[in-house]
């Protein structure tokens, strides 16, 4: 046994509010986190993929004799032997149109045409080269855009099915285009808004694709039972999507399909819904024995990315500075299997006006299939996207209707009671005060300070809200200990952002116990109770809510027990400090486990169940997109190199709306992290194609922000309910979508320049400071340039 | 694909394998260019010569005054970049050294292998020939020197032979009147590779005029390039904003760089433009005076 000295501090009762470490700091430092990585089974055979070499190819032939004959060799799968299997053959998480491996066609570099399984890696290697594939190359489509025009080549010749996986999810297809999902928001009447207005504001707007890059790569082991049950070890953000989408492909019931989902290494999206473990499965059924699939750090580049963004926005303004319409084409390139996008595309879509009080709106986002790799969630959610786009632009009005740009949002900034652009009405939003704190804090409206020779400092804000996903569900139970410890069951994954921390804190609290008292396990659907997912920053609030109530529950049940062993009614009992007593007469109670043993009730179960409400028209876009808004605001102060474009972030704030910081400690890293990640993709990351071929799918040409490259200053703060009991809202996404149009906004602030497509490299802003040189006298930061100009 | 790694107990064994293998094997040290290749599939030998096993004195810093100094090829970047000598007689050296990506590459990159991996995006290579470095390699039977600036060739070849090892990185004493700095500029994240770096060496006499110029701009061809006419401009001149835009000019316009994932060809030659003039504005700079090497 090992013991270990914790954190001092967390044997006192906890509460909700309190810092405390995360609740697995130790085994992180030590690296003794068990991740799914480590995981080996006995007899497990490895898995290595043939990739395709074409964007876009029919498979005329495909030859794996050569590979099966490769000694070490269990199975080989292709197209042609997974038809013979009699299992479901493509799968989805909204669209089924991903097939285990590819069946016809090919349809982006790295789309997987076969699969070995065999006793270790290298000879599961050396048995790709002996699978003979004979491809007939097609046309490609890169663009979402062009993808969308008529005679584009067609990624789908027919429609995929698709079912209503979640509520939320709306979608609008054609037969014979590549349209993955078009959603549509039809607020008021934007002809009449744009007559109202005195100026007119057009742009477009781009990011690229850009990778996840969690530590651990997607991993999968999967392993038959005796008696047909199916058992997957799988490093996802949801497991009970999981675990219902391989019951359909494998025709079992649900009860029949165990997920089990340890600590994730990083995910940022990347791990949500279904992905290998269809193919783990099946490999595991054909070969009859366990099987595990790990990834490589080029092949995570090729299974999930970042959409890539063009969107075209059209905004009416009246002289005043009063916003009177706002109409926004948003193309996102889906890459070549839908995956999440068919609610991606909404939400980014809902997103794209900001959070500002506009009576007519319409707005287009249109989901495209390419010829590229799959794209699906990523921290933000197509919030950075969208806001790159409208808060530079919101920005470039102020500037040129001479409203300072702060003072323009003030203006706009939706308050408690107006409607948002789906109408529904915003209640608990705070922008006004996350605004004018973050401009504060970069200074301002106070004297710049005085920039090195051949340098311009600029300073730049940005606000931006994100849904949370409804209508939702999260199951929790509480199991309260014969000793009084207590165990939470639950499906939330931990995946670094410390949701286990935040469980276990929140429950704790209920019995008074310290933070060393509570075990909360790993999701597994065998024990751990339903979860829609670990995604979209709702654990805190969706799964925190269930495990209070679950909490509160078990309280009643020791409340009725211990009624009578204290001559009390059950609701003058109180529990607190791990103790079970009359109100008033603390010292006089029991011990929980002392009322457990003496009914001999040994355990405690509660329930604790939470759904969310809301959905939006399918025509219109309108209804209740979020339960409750996410919402941020940051602000930046850059010093551009004018030589080399180079834009050193001096200072950057961020400031959110969290309700209720359940760990305050754990909040503010959350918004640190989501920063350095807005700033990765702000300055530099960027997955480059050539046609269609990927030429930097590794960490030395990909790079990703390290410690060295935060900005000078890097601060944050999180504002409360005034009331001191806000909902708890998570924090794994808010502080991300301000990011790149605050710095956008501060080096048009210091140059005079506008960059409209991500990301900001220095050559990118060289180049256009060289085309403002060239076509004018150098100007002033604060000029107000007229929309002829533009 | 079966490796086998061979293991000589001494370099001259090291050189008479590579000569029995030929393409099919590959020296490794730190590893940490090799292994990228061998993973990305760039590589695929036979056999890996590994130096680690090696009984020869590969590890050791060596400084004598008058002397110079000698880095053997296995010795990491990192204990380089802190070794007392260094820091105190080279310490540009020192400085570059310690801007070559993270800790953690450091500490298992060799000076060496940095030498023979010849990788163009690399940052040591400009300041070493600035500083007229030389590398020691040893064959089966006999050792020479190559002066590092004969020593790269192209984008990952050298002048070392097929069946020779390099052993030693060798600077010669500098000076006391030499002055050197070196210039990283990365257009992404600060551990990238460089997109270009300046290095630059200078003597100046007592009345402030250049008498020595070198100038070495690494990451922008295949090998780190110096211009002789343009360092030629400095010589009995005085630091001068004008004299060094004129150098800088003239290795832009003399530098036909590359375009690559760090910067368009566009870029690089204006980079050069502006960051020569500064790596000179630098090494002249009073504040940098008291710094040496």
């Amino acid at each position: 046994m090992v013991l270990r000295e914790r954190e001092p501090g967390t044997s006192a009762p906890v509460v909700v509010g309190q810092a405390l470490p995360y609740l697995d700091a130790v085994e992180r430092v030590t690296g003794a986190v068990p991740y799914t990585l480590n995981l080996e089974l006995p007899g497990m055979l490895h898995v290595k993929l043939l990739r395709s070499p074409h964007p876009h190819a029919r498979i005329r032939r495909i030859d794996p004799s050569g590979a099966d004959r490769v000694p070490g060799v269990a199975y080989v799968l292709t197209g042609p032997r997974l038809l013979e299997l009699g299992i479901g053959t493509h799968y989805g998480v909204v669209i089924q149109d991903k097939p285990i491996v590819a069946i016809d066609k090919v349809r982006y570099v790295g789309d997987i045409v076969a699969a070995v399984a065999a006793v270790d890696e290298d000879t599961a290697l050396e048995a790709l080269e002996h699978i003979a594939v004979e491809y007939e190359e097609l046309p490609a489509v890169f663009d979402a855009e062009e993808a969308l025009r008529p005679g584009a080549p067609l990624l789908f010749e027919t429609l995929p099915p698709q079912r209503q996986t979640f509520a939320d999810i709306i979608v609008h297809r054609a037969e014979g285009t590549n349209l993955c999902n078009h959603f549509k928001l039809r607020k008021g009447d934007v002809a009449q808004g744009f007559a109202e207005a005195d100026e007119l504001f057009e742009d477009v707007y781009s990011t690229p694709a850009a990778q996840h890059c969690p530590l651990e790569p997607h991993v999968v082991l999967a392993q038959w039972e005796p008696d047909g049950r199916l058992v997957v070890w799988s490093a996802t953000q949801t497991p009970y999507s999981v675990r219902a989408d391989l019951a359909e492909l494998f025709r079992l019931p649900q009860a029949k399909v165990r997920v089990l989902t340890a600590t994730l290494g990083g995910a940022y999206g990347a791990k949500s819904y279904i992905h290998l473990e269809p193919l783990a499965a099946t490999l595991a059924l054909a070969a009859r024995r366990p099987v595990k699939l790990v990834l490589s750090r080029q092949e995570e580049f090729l299974e999930i990315t970042k959409h890539p963004s063009r969107i075209y926005i059209r905004t009416g303004v009246k002289r005043d500075g009063t916003l009177t319409a706002r109409e926004i084409r948003c193309y996102w390139s889906a890459g070549a299997y839908a995956d999440i996008s068919p609610r991606l595309i909404k939400n980014g879509g809902y997103a794209s006006p900001g959070p500002y009080r506009i009576p007519h709106i319409k707005v287009d986002s249109y989901g495209v299939y390419t010829n590229l790799p799959p794209a699906g969630a990523f921290r933000g959610y197509g919030a950075p996207q969208a806001h790159w786009a409208g808060e530079c632009q919101i920005d470039d009005i102020a500037r040129a209707l001479g409203i300072d740009p702060v003072e323009l949002r003030l203006r706009n900034l939706l308050r408690d009671g107006d409607a948002f652009a789906t109408s529904e009405q915003m209640h608990d939003v705070h922008f006004h005060e996350l605004l004018r704190e973050a401009a504060a804090k970069v200074g301002w409206g106070t004297p710049k300070p005085a920039p090195r020779p051949g340098k311009a400092i600029g300073r730049g804000v940005a606000v931006a809200l994100k849904s949370t996903v409804t209508p939702s569900t999260s199951v929790a139970a509480v199991r309260v200990e014969a000793d009084g410890s207590i165990t939470v069951l639950s499906s939330t994954v931990e995946m670094g952002q410390g949701a286990k921390g935040i469980l276990a804190q929140i429950a704790a609290e209920k019995f008074g116990v310290g933070y060393d008292r509570v075990r909360v396990v790993d999701p597994d659907t065998d024990i751990t109770p339903y979860d829609q997912s670990t995604t979209s920053s709702r654990s805190t609030f969706s799964m925190g809510t269930a495990v209070q109530y679950a909490a509160e529950d078990a309280c009643n049940q020791l409340r009725e027990l211990a009624a009578g062993l204290l001559e009390a009614a059950p609701g003058d009992i109180e529990i607190a400090g791990g103790r079970v007593f009359v109100k008033g007469s603390p010292d006089q109670g029991l011990p929980i486990g002392h009322v457990l043993a003496r009914t001999r009730r040994q355990q405690v179960l509660g329930h604790g169940t939470f759904v969310t409400e809301g959905g939006l028209d399918p025509e219109t876009g309108q209804g209740v997109a979020a339960v409750h808004w996410h919402h941020a605001a940051g602000a930046a102060e850059v010093e551009v190199d004018l030589e080399t474009g180079q834009v050193e972030v001096l200072r950057y704030h961020t400031e959110v709306y969290v309700g209720r910081a359940v760990n305050p400690r754990n909040a503010r890293l959350q918004n640190e992290g989501s920063v350095i990640l807005g700033l990765g993709q702000t300055f530099f990351e960027e997955m480059r194609y050539d046609d269609g071929q990927l030429v930097n799918g590794n960490l030395a040409d990909y790079m990703i922000p390290s410690f060295e490259d935060l900005p000078g200053s890097l601060s944050s703060r999180f504002v409360e309910h005034p009331s001191g009991r806000g909902e708890a809202h998570g924090l794994g996404e808010t502080a991300v979508p301000p990011v790149a149009a605050a710095i956008g906004n501060a080096i048009r602030d210091a140059t005079g320049v506008r960059i409209r497509d991500l990301p900001l490299t220095p050559e990118r802003v060289l180049r256009a400071l060289e085309a403002q040189r060239a076509a004018r006298p150098p100007a002033a930061s604060s000029d107000h340039q007229a929309q002829g100009e533009r | 694909m079966d490796l086998e790694i061979l293991t000589p107990s001494s370099v001259a064994e090291a050189a008479a394998l590579r000569a029995e293998h030929g393409d099919e094997a590959k020296v490794i040290a730190g590893g940490t260019a090799l292994v990228l290749m061998l993973r990305n599939r760039l590589i695929a030998p036979r056999y890996l010569i590994s130096l680690n096993t090696v009984a020869d004195p590969l590890r050791e810093i060596h400084y004598q005054p008058g002397r110079g100094l000698r880095m053997g090829a296995l010795v990491p970047i990192a204990r380089a970049e802190r070794h007392p000598a260094i820091r105190e007689r080279y310490p540009a050296l020192a400085d570059t050294y310690h801007q070559v990506a993270n800790i953690r590459v450091r500490w298992a990159a060799t000076v060496g292998g940095n030498c023979t991996e010849a990788d163009y995006a690399s940052d040591p290579p400009a300041l070493l020939i600035a500083l007229g470095a030389r590398v020691r390699v040893q064959g089966p039977t006999a050792a020479r020197e190559i002066p590092l600036e004969a020593f790269f060739q192209d984008f990952y070849e050298t002048a070392l032979g097929p069946d020779e090892v390099l052993t030693e990185v060798l600077v010669p004493e500098p000076p006391p009147d030499l002055r050197a700095h070196y210039l990283k500029f990365v257009t992404r994240s600060s551990e990238d590779r460089p997109c270009v770096g300046v290095a630059v060496a200078a003597r100046r006499d007592a009345a402030g005029r250049f008498t020595d110029l070198r100038v070495v701009v690494g990451a922008v061809a295949g090998t780190p390039q110096r211009v002789p006419e343009a360092e030629a401009l400095a010589r009995g001149e005085r630091p001068s904003p004008p004299l060094f835009q004129a150098i800088g000019d003239a290795y832009a316009r003399a530098i036909d760089p590359i375009d690559d994932i760090r910067g368009s060809a566009w870029y690089r030659q204006r980079m050069i433009r502006v960051l020569v003039p500064r790596a000179l504005a630098a090494v002249t700079d009073a504040t940098s005076e008291q710094r040496g090497v």
